[in-house]
């Protein structure tokens, strides 16, 4: 019983382990390369 | 822009909203001999939207290579970014269910001569080659055109992933209509978690397919910056 209850909650918590990090990275980089763009632009002026 | 990102935004409130919602009815309506089969609305749920998400890149490939619009590619490429986490998932899962219910074979988290198990590991190892082989190609009409052929070439593993349970010798059990085991209830679970999963799926290509091109606008800032230099 407490191996099933394990099994499920490793599973449940790698459910949405994968969920966050498919949210974040797009977000994140997206917010990275936008700080790369905006410090571009303002060294063209 | 602002618009789509909030249109965006809605989809991943209604899909994670829809999970949530779908967690109570999973523990307060269904109920199960061993707690261990909840696993099976997470796996069945990652493993279709993996299948889907394949699916989708074949067509977005094969659509690059009629239209040549750089955004099919794009699609083609993010929807296999989507689909390799959610077969790694799926894989793991399936693992500790085999290892949790498999009685007298404790301790055995991997069978070879399980097909289901072998055919959807080769399915993922061909998708990570892709997004390793895409990645190495720096010219972008290149890196689309051959991404695009591998594409294709490595789709027949998705069928074959799947026919492998019904084809040869499995220990994968299958979803039968009228098995004793998938009442209506679960069914009607399993059927809200794909729904919620696939309207992920949505959010998460079109947020991957805003970030290409964000990352498309920097490579073409550094190169006037370069011409500039020059």
């Amino acid at each position: 019983m407490s191996k099933d209850i394990t099994t499920m909650s490793i599973s449940y918590v790698l459910f949405w382990f994968v969920i966050s990090i498919l949210i974040l990275y797009p977000k994140l980089s997206k917010r990275k390369i936008q700080k790369r763009i905006n410090k571009l632009n303002q060294s063209n002026k | 822009m602002i618009h789509k990102f909030k249109k965006n935004h809605y989809i991943l409130i209604i899909s994670l909203s829809l999970l949530i919602i779908n967690l109570f009815l999973i523990f307060g309506l269904t109920t199960f001999s061993r707690i261990v089969y909840v696993i099976f609305f997470y796996h069945v749920s990652a493993a279709w939207l993996s299948y889907f998400s394949f699916s989708v890149s074949l067509i977005s490939h094969i659509l690059y290579l009629k239209q040549k619009k750089m955004s099919w590619s794009n699609l083609g490429k993010n929807s296999i970014i989507v689909g390799v986490f959610f077969v790694a998932f799926t894989l793991i899962t399936g693992s500790l269910w085999f290892n949790a219910t498999s009685g007298a074979y404790n301790n055995i988290y991997w069978q070879w001569s399980d097909p289901r198990q072998t055919t959807t590991l080769i399915l993922l190892l061909s998708y990570v080659a892709y997004l390793i082989f895409r990645n190495f190609i720096e010219e972008r009409e290149k890196k689309a055109k051959l991404s695009a052929i591998l594409g294709i070439i490595f789709f027949p593993t998705v069928p074959l992933s799947y026919l492998s349970a019904i084809i040869f010798t499995s220990l994968h059990p299958l979803i039968k209509p009228g098995n004793i085991y998938w009442d209506s209830i679960k069914l009607f679970s399993l059927f809200f978690n794909l729904i919620a999963i696939t309207l992920l799926f949505v959010y998460l290509v079109r947020e991957l397919n805003e970030l290409d091109l964000v990352k498309q606008k920097l490579q073409e800032l550094l190169q006037t910056k370069l011409e500039e230099v020059k």
